[in-house]
């Protein structure tokens, strides 16, 4: 503002007292109150009394104060509740104290700056946790890649006792077949291929389990009769039946028939759905009927048991999952699988329950009718080269190989197989993937490289063998997984003595 | 008797109102205020030398990234004639140790040398405590401190207090 009039000063003044309050004190050399003014008598500071010392807190302002040169204003001084500004001017010799109480601005301005406080600190605390779930994330990340480590390492052990499960089961078969073809009216030795049947089926499981639904194993589909399997569920389930005091019933609506799919798989299916009815059901009985037509097989489960809750069917599939109270038996796989394996084979599942009344599992899968003629096995004629390194089961195809005519050399391990593969005219090499020495794959690259015209089949026990096939190279003719169907042998290695 | 201006200082939020409270009057509130201007407090404390009158200068918090200037001016002018600095920082806020030190090495360099020590405050919260104090110049005491519960309050003053009574 520009020079004013004393009158205007006068007046400016006046106003500015009227409105604000204010209280000037005035100080001797030695920090004593000589005088005390107001500007307006109902505002008033406790402790301010003339011929007394200032206050400890006005004191300490006062010597901040005396270091300065020039006057000094400190602002939003709390005093006794209020909020005032004070202005000290002067000397050590003699100073005055303007206080001016800002409360009012004070109170408005702490509001914006509380607000903005908060703010902060809830952004700073956001921050933090948006960094702490970083850090988790991270966490997270590293434990989903052990965990897919722990769960690749999982399912290399499963294929791996898979392997060493399947070819001593695979020896079994072969031999209650022969027994079966030297005791035909025996039924030990159908008890022995039954058993060797489940034994199969739960070892496939273990490697479904493996397999995880992540690979898309190739399907073996094979002649069989039906009423074989109907017999062999109903005898395999017989014993339980009676245990528990339960009814069992197994009925087909055709007899006789020769039908073509996956027997092994389809073992699992009903093994998997007749296990299952029977651990649910306590009293009443189980049934299992087969009916084909339009080449579909049509099967239904059905229990007397407690029954599914309509919100539980769709749970019932999930892993390790038991429905129910009480229920601690089986791996809660079994249903899993089933649904898997149904859906790989083109088939469908339905289930229809009702608690307290029992269950019916309904499965329909693509299964041609073919023929009931027995294949004609004419006799062959050549050399094979069989490489195993299980010793039974050499024995086992060399007899089955020289009941159809031909001459078996037999070898245990790659070292053998190189060297009688050298003395022997061998046009066709049957040899498993797993040798104790070696890998049998390479084993035939090795001798294909030395007879250009030699035709390979490859075994294996490993359910986990698609890539062997596309990796084996030429001259395989093709890949066969054990236990191996004695016909399907047949067929092949026929095909590889012709020429593919 | 010895009378010494002690400044608070350091970030908003730390718990310096809190600590002086505590300290003071023995007293806490969970509800947090935030501080405008200065509140200026006092109390005696017995030394191994002599009573020593800590004039305690509690005064708004720093804000580092604040666009308004006001408050650090207003900071400023309380700092003037300081005796000592309380540098207060909040255990679980690691950049809090930054404003305190900042507001420190400041005065230090356009006025005098004074001592000072740090108070890691909210002791009581360990499962979030993120402090470090790797920064920290080796002439500052460090007390962990509480002023929820008191531990090391009382400690952290008093070991001032005889600072300052050397003096």
């Amino acid at each position: 503002m520009k020079r004013v009039s004393r009158r205007a000063a006068h007046y400016i003044r006046d106003e500015l007292l009227k409105r604000e309050h204010f209280i000037v004190i005035a100080l001797d050399s030695g920090q004593k109150i000589v005088s005390v003014n107001r500007s307006t008598p109902d505002w008033n500071l406790p402790g301010l009394i003339r011929g007394s010392v200032l206050p400890d807190s006005l004191a300490s302002l006062l010597d901040a104060a005396s270091v300065a040169a020039e006057p000094m204003v400190f602002p939003y001084v709390e005093l006794n509740g209020f909020y005032v500004d004070i202005h000290v001017l002067g000397d050590t010799e003699s100073a005055d104290l303007v206080i001016h109480d800002v409360s009012a601005a004070h109170e408005n301005e702490q509001v914006l700056q509380q607000r903005a406080h908060e703010n902060s600190l809830l952004s700073e605390q956001h921050a933090a946790l948006n960094s702490e779930l970083a850090e988790l994330n991270e966490e997270l990340f590293l434990r989903r890649r052990q965990a897919e480590r722990a769960s690749a390492a999982k399912s290399r052990f499963i294929a791996s006792m898979s392997h060493e499960f399947r070819s001593p089961i695979a020896s079994i078969m072969g031999y209650a077949d022969l027994l079966q073809a030297e005791l035909p009216d025996s039924d030990n030795p159908k008890a022995l291929q039954r058993a060797s049947w489940h034994l199969l089926t739960l070892v496939e499981n273990l490697l479904e389990q493996a397999r995880d639904g992540q690979e898309n194993i190739a399907l073996n589909p094979t002649r069989f009769s039906l009423d074989r399997l109907t017999n062999d569920i109903e005898a395999l389930f017989r014993a339980q039946s009676t245990a528990k005091g339960l009814g069992f019933e197994v009925k087909s609506s055709r007899e006789g028939i020769v039908v073509e799919c996956d027997e092994l798989r389809l073992r699992q299916i009903l093994i998997n759905l007749v296990s299952n009815a029977f651990r649910y059901t306590q009293e009443g009985e189980v049934s299992v009927h087969f009916r084909h037509r339009d080449d579909k097989l049509y099967i239904r489960v059905r229990d007397s048991g407690r029954g599914i809750e309509t919100a539980d069917i769709e749970r019932i599939f999930e892993e390790f999952t038991r429905v129910g109270e009480g229920n601690t038996s089986g791996a809660g796989l079994g249903l899993t699988i089933t649904r898997q394996l149904i859906k790989r084979m083109g088939g469908q599942l339905k289930v229809e329950s009702e608690p307290g009344t029992g269950s019916e599992f309904r499965v329909a899968i693509p299964c041609p009718l073919v023929p009931d003629d027995p294949a004609e096995m004419p006799p062959l004629s050549g050399t094979v080269l069989w490489v195993d390194d299980d010793q039974d089961i050499l024995s086992l195809y060399q007899v089955v190989l020289e009941n159809w005519g031909l001459v078996v050399i037999t070898a245990n391990s790659v070292a053998q197989a190189k060297d009688l593969f050298n003395k022997h005219d061998c046009a066709v090499v049957v040899t498993d993937v797993h040798l104790t020495d070696g890998n049998g794959v390479e084993l035939f690259r090795h001798l294909r490289a030395q007879q250009p015209d030699v035709t390979g089949i490859i075994i294996s026990g490993s359910g986990l063998v698609d890539l062997a096939l596309e990796t084996a190279g030429e001259g395989v003719h093709t890949f066969l997984q054990k236990p191996i169907d004695a016909e399907l042998l047949y067929k092949e290695i026929a095909a590889a003595f012709a020429g593919g | 008797m010895k009378s010494a201006k002690v400044c608070m200082v350091g970030a908003f939020g730390v718990g310096k109102t809190s600590l002086v409270r505590r300290f003071v009057h023995q007293q806490f509130d969970e509800r947090y205020h935030t501080t405008l201007g200065v509140k200026i407090d006092t109390r005696i404390v017995e030394t191994s030398n002599e009573p020593v009158k800590l004039v305690l200068w509690d005064m708004e918090g720093a804000d580092p990234f604040e666009t308004d200037k006001r408050p650090l001016t207003r900071i400023q002018s309380y700092l003037k004639g300081a005796h000592a600095f309380i540098l207060v920082t909040d255990g679980t806020r690691p950049a809090t140790v930054k404003t305190a030190l900042g507001l420190y090495h400041d005065f230090c360099r356009n006025h005098q040398y004074i001592p000072a020590i740090m108070l890691a405050n909210k002791a009581d919260l360990t499962a979030e405590w993120r402090f470090d104090d790797s920064v920290l110049p080796d002439t500052i005491n460090l007390y962990q401190t509480s002023a929820l519960d008191g531990q090391n309050v009382e400690e952290a003053f008093m070991a001032l207090g005889e600072i300052l009574a050397a003096l």
